[in-house]
């Protein structure tokens, strides 16, 4: 079998594995979502399996689904592919800046950069305002009472996900106008390259010694300090809550 | 069978892998506890992790830094958490970011779940923005919302709470999943659907994403990022060799803008595939790999650090071996008793009162065989002190026919009459202290679980049980049974 068509079986292999896997995800998510909108509490083991065995068809086929992707891994192994190192114009954007050098920009490639900067700043503000209802819920501190804490931080969560939803549109908005630019800044950096004289890489400075310095003081400071927490019971503290399960700190409720 | 042969040849695991493989053993010694749906009570467990591993996971043999710390934090109204900061500083500067390379169980298992074979997501201008989520969940998540809930006298460490994948997957599962634990399930509700759901996320995500969770929301590895440069353990590159050819970072599956910044997990994946050499590891010569093209190994000192390794990797196996032994053979914690369930009677036992020369027995004669409610507690649990107020409140409606004692827990005990003086001055409770083993708690069958509650009718025999929080309406519905 010739690499094309094994690539086309593993796409599609792969393909089947990831529907199987987002589909036995979203049916567990929705039946923890039932079993507590039943609100038949006190749960028992009984209850609970009785609600996942309705979803034990879609968990079989992505274990099965996963288990068949590791044998035909093992009997048709994928053909290595080729490094894509330059697919990222990002990546390619910051040699060719490094080579071009610092000063050497020319007026369409500083439009270029600057275009960028006005789009992430709009698209920061963007997003931030996305964010504003959730952060004045959050900073109202009267609605955190101890009694309904939970309630109202998952309140603020239905808040925050409407923020992360536009944020996110915003965000891949933002990724491919940076994308269209960069491809246009490299071209412009290239012209620029071709007429500019290369400048000499300029010495790196040695900053080998101050780093070892900063970091033997950074320890002396790291071991003082775990000192004095030992004199102040520090390791019992952690000991105790370590021993002792907080049902509440794992997610039980 | 030569395709298996071929297959497991070239998939054999790679030094890092076993380094991995390796530490999550370490930090789950204590296998036993998947037996028993028990949690490892010994000494050891004071000492920290370096990678994230809850210490509620039945197997877990050491805390999880990132859960202390946010527990000092919570305590922070009372002292400084020197010995906290002081750990995890000593952790980042010694090993930074390679912890969550080589170190962290719970990057052990994104990697894991990255190996299903499906088409990935790879790195890219969203997932960079993406990553400086980190940022906002450690300043709100792990010092803000505890720091200003400890001034607010509540115990709130926001991140085990609302978002560790860990402490869902390790802890609650993994006690779930024990029949041992079967009353547990009693606990479940809108936090454990929450975190479910988060879980299910996480996973989901790291089959597309590599480190799906470890790039984007792990504050611990944020913290270690920022002393990559300068800790003793990490990956550097010689300016003087590098062409910038860009291939490390084509190769890096991470969001790092250079070799060995924030975002870089010391995986090494780029130092075999640099074209001049450029990329070494720094740290001690024997854990560098002598294999490494860095052009500054001859011969003869990579058969040196072969030797040295080989050495280290002995003293490792010894210490895994001297672990395993340990904890699940030498290290006996004393097991609980079982005999204070449902139906059963009560043992009887004195205990002191705060602020009172007093002691309060539980006998039938001492109580005038009034209906007893016994609820375990703790100023550092923060499941108690918010469930406290439903005592209170039922203690003054069922008063004279009830009598209600809070029990603290030997832990913190110090800050128990503070506590009570400010919240609960007129309460008709008595808050009674428990001696410095909690052997009280331990002969009526209290597991590892904080809080626990148990109701006894007017014979002292117990009619209800709670292992964990219990609401108003069931306590009452619980008295009131045991008044009939």
């Amino acid at each position: 079998m010739n690499d094309k068509k094994l690539r086309l079986i593993h796409t599609v292999c792969g393909c089947v594995i990831s529907a199987a896997l987002i589909v036995a995800a979203v049916c567990l998510i929705v039946s923890a979502y039932t079993i507590y909108n039943l609100g038949d509490s006190p749960y028992t083991p009984e209850s609970i399996g009785a609600e996942y065995a309705k979803i034990a068809v879609p968990l079989g086929v992505a274990i099965f689904a996963v288990i068949a992707g590791i044998v035909l891994n093992i009997l048709l192994p994928m053909p290595k592919i080729k490094s894509k190192s330059d697919k990222d114009p990002f990546i390619k954007l910051r040699i060719l800046q490094k080579k071009l050098g610092e000063g050497n920009e020319t007026v369409k490639i500083k439009r270029e950069r600057e275009f960028r900067k006005l789009m992430r700043f709009i698209c920061a503000i963007l997003c931030l305002a996305s964010f504003i209802p959730a952060v004045i819920l959050l900073t109202w501190f009267d609605h955190f009472t101890v009694d309904n804490l939970t309630p109202a931080l998952l309140e603020t969560v239905q808040l925050l996900l409407v923020g992360v939803v536009v944020s996110g549109v915003l965000l891949f908005v933002l990724s491919v106008i940076e994308r269209k630019s960069a491809m246009h800044e490299i071209e412009q950096t290239k012209l620029a390259i071709s007429s500019a004289d290369k400048s000499d890489k300029k010495p790196v400075k040695n900053n080998e010694n101050k780093v070892k310095i900063a970091r033997l003081i950074l320890v002396g400071i790291a071991c003082a300090l775990i000192v004095i927490g030992l004199t102040q019971d520090g390791f019992y503290d952690v000991l105790q809550k370590a021993i002792r399960i907080c049902t509440e700190c794992i997610g039980l409720g | 069978m030569m395709k298996i042969k071929e297959w497991f040849a070239s998939h054999k695991p790679s030094k890092r892998r076993l380094i991995q493989l390796y530490a999550a053993l370490l930090f789950n010694a204590n296998l036993k506890g998947f037996g028993n749906g028990r949690i490892y009570r010994g000494s050891l467990k004071g000492i920290c992790a370096p990678g994230i591993n809850c210490y509620s996971c039945p197997a877990a043999s050491a805390a999880c830094p990132l859960g202390s710390l946010q527990n000092a934090l919570t305590a922070a109204n009372k002292s400084i958490p020197y010995y906290m900061v002081g750990i995890i500083l000593l952790y980042a500067l010694l090993l930074g970011r390679w912890i969550c390379g080589f170190l962290c169980p719970f990057g052990l298992i994104q990697d894991l779940i990255y190996k299903i074979k499906t088409p990935k997501i790879k790195k890219n201008r969203f997932t960079k923005i993406l990553s400086k989520l980190k940022y906002v969940i450690l300043a709100v998540f792990v010092f803000a919302l505890p720091l200003i809930y400890s001034f607010r006298e509540f115990v709130l460490p926001a991140f085990c709470k609302y978002i560790c994948p860990a402490g869902t997957l390790e802890g609650a599962v993994g006690l779930l999943s024990n029949p041992e634990n079967e009353n547990m399930f009693s606990m479940l509700g809108p936090l454990f659907t929450w975190k479910f759901f988060l879980l299910v996320v996480f996973m989901l995500g790291a089959v597309f994403i590599y480190r799906f969770f470890c790039r984007f929301f792990c504050p611990l590895g944020l913290i270690y990022g920022l002393f990559n440069k300068i800790s003793f353990i990490g990956v550097s590159v010689e300016n003087d060799k590098c062409t910038e050819c860009g291939r490390c970072l084509s190769v890096c599956k991470m969001d790092i803008s250079k070799v060995g910044d924030t975002e870089c997990i010391q995986c090494g994946d780029c130092i075999s595939e640099c074209p001049t050499s450029a990329i070494y590891r720094r740290g001690p010569r024997f854990l560098i790999d002598p294999g490494t093209p860095n052009g500054k190994i001859d011969e003869k000192t990579a058969k040196k650090n072969r030797i040295g390794q080989r050495i280290v990797a002995a003293i490792l196996a010894v210490i895994l071996c001297g672990a395993l032994v340990y904890y699940n053979f030498i290290d006996k914690v004393p097991e609980t008793t079982t005999g204070a369930e449902v139906g059963q009677m009560c043992p009887d036992d004195e205990i002191s009162l705060y602020n009172s020369d007093q002691t309060f027995g539980f006998s039938v004669t001492t109580t005038n065989s009034k209906v007893r409610v016994i609820n375990f507690w703790g100023t550092w649990c923060g499941p108690c002190v918010a469930e406290l107020p439903h005592f209170d409140e039922l203690a003054s409606e069922f008063d004279g026919k009830a009598v209600f004692i809070a029990i603290h827990s030997s832990y913190a005990a110090d800050t128990a009459l503070d506590f009570i003086h400010e919240n609960y001055p007129d309460s008709k409770m008595l808050f009674g202290q428990n001696d410095e083993s909690d052997s009280y708690f331990y002969a009526l069958g209290g597991g590892d679980t904080w809080p626990m509650t148990l109701v006894l009718d007017s014979e002292g025999v117990i009619t209800a049980r709670f292992d964990g929080s219990v609401d108003y309406e069931t306590l009452k519905a619980a008295i009131e049974n045991a008044l009939n």
